[in-house]
This record gives structure tokens, sequence and C-alpha cells, in this order.
């Protein structure tokens, strides 16, 4: 066998990698997950595990490291409070019956704004996704949804530019979704930067029309609101990637209107945090 | 159960008085009711129903997920109970929209068994007389130790053998191990399967048939579980919304019985609102410090209404001037959750939204230095302040020189007097700012006050009307034990400049006096000019090229 051949199990492993290039690829075989090549690199700092080779690729050999299946939580834990997603892909296939290589899928993608979990979340933290639609025009408001996925609560509002830090202060998101090109450094915050089109108003109507089941958004409150419609869909969009699940039972949006409640300053709910109190 | 909907409330206090009218109505019949300390203590067994709801609705609930959620709508029954017995409307109708859930709760306690398994993987979560056909099955797996046992024994007397035991384990299965040295007696039926150090093991036809028969039974058990489980989840997954119902319901009175349980225990009163602008706090205090303090806490009224809208705060450091600010901002927070404030009596009107500029911090990862930070908050209060906001501004202007911190503190103080008309509480420390009052009605200096005792300093954590006459600064450093040379010297120095200023102020008048005019003359000028203007005898160019020339005059003109 020539030495840049890759065997059949790398071959398919790369093929899943490809799908899932900006996170860590957790690789079933057998009792452990298993990861490659720079993943392998990264993770086994991030996790302080060893590293090691297995077989060759182009020559050279391919770096490997992972973690058994049943205290695989564990290590998730880790990875998601640092901020890091993971793609879990499965053995589908039953290997005593395969022929070559067993089928494997990846069935979860554990991103820090979509975890249910409860191994993964820890009783009194929230995993909460939220998108960033930017208005156009600068004087306009942006288009804000926010989702708590493990208790199926999404929420919208609009917000000029200026509120966002206090808004994000008080929803205390996990993971930010924005539009590739959003300037976030004014923001102090770190985004994931989704294609442009995942926020486009017109698909995000009609995406949102066949979530809910709906002929008009009217019901939510949505229909003359293209960018909050945007950040919704963007939003749900993702959070079905993660899951690789329908999420049918997200069936209803909370406006959260400005004048409902008293503002807040971001300064103030960091010093209201800041005072914990058990009486 | 109610963490996530306390956390709410107080992060986004409703400026809905008829919700939190609402809210007051349920403290106060609870506080006073009888079974308060049992509804709380029936709520603390309960787990996080929001997500065993949601686990359920997306099918990946575990057997503990169902064991709890059937457990907390027992709790909701008993509760639901309790509450219907009060006086307490609104509670009611939340409660009257969810139907008898008897049934669900019945279903979950008839198919699980009391201590069900964390997941389903090795089945044993269906409880025996659920289903017949699992417990024949299960008989039968059950009954194969019998049998087990029924073989070896017979074994032992066939061959005589008395350490003959039958084992199993998973590369081989079942065996008959009998120790090398008597491995002569065994019959022929015999077939080897392994060889160990001290032992052989063997198969016969008898154990072969057994194990085929057990395996498949054993599997069988697993796959009927799987499905009796399956349809379990299916049944209870049309009542998500329910669950979730109930859920909310029992957050919340989660919240209010824990409201109601502050209020009596830390003596709290429930405030008042109206329309008219007004923050009327008798004898407020500071919930949080006086909770983590011994001492005794001296409580203090805030006044603020449409003439009495700025308060200028001055007195000593550890006076007390921060602990005042933020007290009334916690009860008005606190108000507008529905809680009990610690108060003796509180009267609030509409409030929009609260800023605060308290602490400075560095943000050196940001590259901004504290005084860039406090301008552009300050920037942002300034922006967005309007006559219904609460602005609580601590020492702003001292991270810079004491003469740029003071113009600065004077002009946002005046702009928000003036312009935006919010309330304001404003602490400080440059005397001069309690000249504001003479200017404008709505601006009241109160302050804080300490007594010199033999050069030491006792802070009496008292608000009085009018303004403080020393700030106790060197004082203080003694307290946090600055060496005394160091202290000495610096009350020589005080004494210096203290000196010189009286000099400095008698030459030149007030800082301010000589830098009004210069603007108000400049602006004299340019609308004199505009008056002399005939506005009908220019054509539309003539009178863009003038506005653009007084544009460029303003702005070329020097800002002091």
């Amino acid at each position: 066998m020539p030495m840049s051949e890759a065997t059949p199990m790398i071959r398919q492993y790369l093929e899943i990698k490809a799908e899932h290039n900006d996170v860590l690829l957790f690789y079933r075989m057998g009792d452990f997950y298993e990861l490659f090549f720079d993943d392998a690199k990264n993770a086994s700092e991030l996790l302080d595990i060893t590293l090691t080779t297995r077989g060759k690729y182009r020559g050279e050999p391919i770096p490997m490291c992972g973690v058994p299946f049943h205290s695989v939580d564990t290590y998730l834990k880790k990875l998601v409070v640092l901020g890091r997603s993971v793609a879990i892909c499965e053995q589908i296939g039953d290997p005593k019956t395969a022929k070559g290589t067993v089928d494997r899928e990846v069935r979860r993608v554990i991103t820090p704004g979509t975890i249910i979990e409860e191994e993964l979340l820890g009783d009194s933290n929230e995993s909460i996704l939220l998108a960033i639609s930017p208005a156009q025009k600068t004087r306009e408001p942006d288009g804000v949804a926010w989702l708590n996925l493990s208790v199926n609560e999404l929420r919208v509002t609009r917000a000029a530019t200026s509120d966002l830090k206090s808004l994000i202060e008080r929803v205390q998101p996990s993971e930010i979704l924005v539009p590739e090109g959003y300037d976030s450094d004014s923001l102090d915050l770190s985004a994931q930067e989704l294609d442009y089109l995942q926020f486009d108003p017109d698909l995000a109507v009609r995406a949102l029309q066949s979530h809910f089941n709906v002929s008009e958004l009217g019901g939510f409150g949505l229909n003359e609101e293209p960018l909050v419609c945007g950040a919704v869909a963007a939003l749900l969009s993702y959070a079905k990637d993660a899951c690789r699940q329908p999420l049918e039972f997200i069936t209803s949006v909370h406006w959260d209107y400005a004048t409902d409640h008293i503002h807040m300053d971001a300064q103030l709910a960091t010093l209201r945090n800041a005072a914990r109190w058990h009486p | 159960m109610g963490f996530r909907l306390l956390r709410a409330w107080l992060n986004e206090p409703s400026t809905d008085t008829s919700r939190i009218i609402e809210r007051q109505a349920t403290i106060q019949v609870l506080l006073s009711s009888p079974v308060l300390d049992e509804i709380r203590s029936a709520l603390g067994g309960v787990g996080d129903l929001h997500r065993m709801t949601t686990r359920l609705a997306l099918f990946t609930a575990t057997p503990r997920d169902l064991k709890r959620i059937g457990q907390g709508i027992r709790v909701f029954e008993s509760i639901r109970r309790h509450l219907m017995d009060l006086d307490v409307p609104h509670e009611h109708a939340q409660i009257a929209q969810i139907a008898d859930v008897e049934e669900i709760a019945a279903l979950i306690e008839r198919s699980l068994v009391d201590d069900p398994p964390a997941t389903i993987r090795e089945g044993g979560m269906i409880r025996p007389g659920y289903d017949a056909e699992l417990d024949q099955i299960r008989d039968l797996v059950h009954n194969s130790n019998e049998y087990l046992k029924q073989i070896e024994l017979n074994e032992q007397l066939k061959t005589k053998i008395s350490n003959l035991r039958v084992g199993y384990n998973r590369v081989h299965g079942y065996y008959i191990e009998v120790p090398k040295s008597v491995t002569f007696e065994i019959p022929g039926e015999y077939i080897r399967r392994q060889t160990l150090k001290n032992a052989e093991r063997y198969i016969t036809p008898e154990l072969r048939e057994f194990e085929e028969k057990i395996l498949s039974s054993k599997a069988t058990l697993l796959q009927r579980e799987k499905q009796i489980w399956d349809d379990l989840l299916n049944q209870l997954h049309e009542h998500c919304d329910t669950l979730r119902r109930i859920a909310e319901i029992l957050s919340r009175t989660d919240v209010l019985c824990g409201f109601a349980f502050l209020a009596l225990r830390h003596r709290l009163v429930r405030p008042h609102f109206v329309s008219e602008p007004l923050v009327d706090i008798k004898d407020g205090k500071h919930i949080v410090v006086e909770s983590e303090n011994d001492m005794q806490f001296v409580p203090n009224s805030t006044l603020l209404d449409s003439t009495r809208r700025v308060l200028i705060i001055t007195g000593p450091n550890m006076g007390g001037k921060s602990t005042f600010m933020r007290q009334t901002a916690l009860i008005v927070i606190l108000a507008y959750t529905g809680c009990f404030v610690p108060a003796s009596e509180a009267t609030l009107g509409p409030i929009d939204r609260i800023f605060t500029r308290v602490g400075a911090s560095d943000d050196l990862a940001g590259g901004r230095s504290t005084f860039m930070v406090e301008m552009s908050e300050a920037a942002n209060i300034l922006h967005n302040a309007t006559p219904n906001s609460l602005v609580l501004l601590d020492e702003i202007g001292r991270g810079t020189s004491t003469y740029d911190g003071l113009a600065l503190a004077w002009s946002i103080a005046e702009e928000l007097t003036i312009r935006i008309g919010a309330f304001v509480l404003f602490a400080t420390h440059y005397f001069e700012l309690t000249t504001l009052a003479l200017d404008h009605k709505t601006v009241h200096n109160v302050h804080l006050d300490a007594v010199e005792h033999n050069n030491e300093v006792v802070f009496l954590h008292t608000v009085h009307d009018g303004s403080a006459s020393k700030s106790y600064g060197i004082q203080v450093a003694k307290l946090a034990g600055i060496p005394s040379r160091v202290i000495r010297k610096a009350l020589g120095r005080l004494q210096s400049y203290e000196a010189r200023e009286k000099l400095e102020q008698h030459d030149s008048g007030d800082l301010f006096e000589d830098a009004k005019p210069n603007v108000s003359e400049f602006a004299d000028n340019v609308l004199a000019e505009i008056e002399q203007l005939d506005a009908d005898l220019m054509s539309p160019k003539d009178a863009l090229a003038y506005l653009y020339a007084l544009k460029e005059k303003i702005s070329n003109q020097p800002t002091e």
C-alpha cells in the first residue's frame, strides 16, 4: 500500500471532518471517542490528555488522542466552559455485521449556547444562544433574538446599538451569532459569524412560516419585523443543526418590549450580580 | 424551582404596576397564612420541571426525569389545594387553566419503579405488574439463576466433584469449572472451552441449550422494556404544554412565597405606587449590607419629587454615601419586582431606567483608562436619561486633575438638572458643587456626618439636609493603616493648600463665574447678527452660504 493512501477509516474521518471544520470532532471508535490531526493537538492541550499517533497519512504519523466514552461528559463540560463546540460522531452500524468500516454519523453538535444535557449544564447555569441582526441604517434599532433551549424560551426585541450592551448583560448569552462582517469589537464580545444569508429577511420569513406552520407571522408580532425575523431564523437554524432535531416544540415567540421593564445599565447589572446574597 | 423566574424579575423590574400589585396582593395573603411554611417546604422537593419537560419534548427524558415529573405533579396538586383555600384571585385564574393531572402522575407511579436507574440502557425502570408480558420474560430470566444452581448441584452429584462450579463470562458464555487436580474424573460429554492456571472450563450440550435460551430472553427483556418505555414517553409527550404551565405556576408560587418569607423575616413593607414623579422612602435600609454586618444599620430616608430632583450628597469617606445611593436603587428595583422593601414606608412614581456610575474599574484589556470608562458611561447617561430615570453618580470626575474633574462634574450635574430633569443622586467630594443648589431650585444638598474626637473620626451614617463641611480623607487614611509619619505630613500639606486656596479665591472669584459670560457673550453676538438679517432679501444660495459661515464661526469659538 503506498504511503500516501489513506485507510478507509481515515478517509471516512476526513469526509465527516470536512463538514465540521470549525469544531472539534469526537469520532467514536469502540469504547473511545478519538480526535485526529489538529483537533488532537488542540484537545490534548485543552483537556490535558496524552497526545499519541495512529497510522500514517501522506507519509506523516497522524496525531491522535481520545477519551473513554463513559466519561465523555467530564471532557465535554470542560470544552464548553472554554467556549468550544464539539461534534459527536457515533457508530451507527453494527460493527459485527458491517463490511469494512462501520457507518458513522454526527448525532449532535454541542455548542456553548445549545446545551440541553443536564450533565453538561449543571443546576444553576443557563445555556443561552443570542442572535443579532444589525440594521442597515445606523439610526435604526437592530433585531435581536435569544433562545434558552433547555427551558424552551424564545424571546425577541428591537434594540438600539447603544442598548445592546446592557441587553447582553441582562440576558447573559453563552454564545452570540452575527452575520459575517459584523463589527462585534465595539461591543466587547466574541461572536460567531455566520453566512449573512442566514439572516436574510425574505428567506427568514419563509423558514419561520414553515417552522411555526403558519401562513403569516402576524400572530407572533413579526409581520413588519424583517430584522427580528432574520435573527430568529438564524438562531433556529443554528440550534436545529446543532441538535440534529427539528425542535418542533418551540411554538411561541415572546416579545421583550423595552417599555415593559425598567432598564438597568450594564454596570448596575454587574453590581447586582456581584452582590450575591443568601438570606 | 423559582430561581430562574426570580432572576428574570430582578433583571427586568416591571413597569406595569397592575402586575406588580397582583404579585403584592398574593404576597400579602401568603405572609399571614399558616400554610406558607408548608408550601415552601413542598416546593423545595421539586426538581427543574422546565428542563425536564423540555427533555420530554425532545424524547430524551431519563427514567429519573419522569419520576421527578410525577413528583412535581403531586406537589402541584397539594399546592393547588392550599392556594384555592386562600384569597389569591390572580393565582386562582392561573390554576383554573390546568385540567385534572391526577392521571398523569398516576400513570408515572404505576409504570416506573420507586428508584429508577439513570439511563434506560440496562433496563430495570418498569415496575413489576405494569406489563404482563414483561413480567413473564423477567420470571424466565430471574428463574434462570435457580436453574443454574440446579445444574451445578446435579453435576456435583454426578461427578462427585464437590468444588465444581457453574459460571459465566462474556467471551465464553456459560461454563462448568473444575479444578485441575480432579479433571480426570470428568464425564465424557464435557467439552473443554478454556484452560486456566488452576482449572479447566467445560461446556455440556445441556448448558449450551440453556445459554441460547437465556441470552435470547435477556435480549427480549431489554427490547420489551424499551418498547414500553417509548410508549410511555409518547403518552406523556402529549401533556408537555400542561407540564410547562405547571412549571410556570410552581416557579411563580416559589418566588412569591420566598418574597413573603423575606418580608416576614426582615419586616419589609409593601410599597405604594403613584403616577406622579416621586421616590419617597422613609427609613430605608440596604438589605444586603444590613444582613452581612453585625453592626446596627442606620436607616435613612430618600425624598425625590418634581421640586426636589437632584440630591448633591457630600460627607466623609466611609460615611455611607455609596450605601445610601445603592439602597435607594435597590429599594426601587425590589419594589418593581413585586417584593416588599426594607423601609418603614415607601411610595414610588414611575421609573423607566436606572443608571449608575459608581466605583471605577479599569478596562486595561480594552485599552481604556478608568477615566475613559467613567466618561463613556456618563455619556451614555446623558444621551439616554429621561425625567423618569433614576441616576446614581458616585464621585464622577475623580479620575482626572482636580479642576478638570470639577468642571466636568459641574456641567454633567447641570445638564441632568436643566435639560433632562432626571432624578439624580450625586455623591461628591467637590464642595463647590453644593453651590448648584443656589442656582437651581430642584437641586438640594444633603450630607452625611462624622464627628471628630481626639483626632479620631466617628461616622454617624445619618443623612441630613445641607452640605458637609469636611471630607475626613486623612482620618480615613489613618484608619486604613497609613503610617503616622505620612499622616502628619499630609495634615501639614492640607493646611498650606487650604490657606492658598482662600487667597486665590479672593483674587479671581469663582472658577465658573469667569467662564459663563464668555459663552453667552458670543451667543448674544450671533443672535444679534441673525436678528439684523433680512431673510426675504436672501436667495436660497445666499442663505445656505450664510448658514455655512455661521457654522464655521461657531466651531471656531473657543470652548472656554
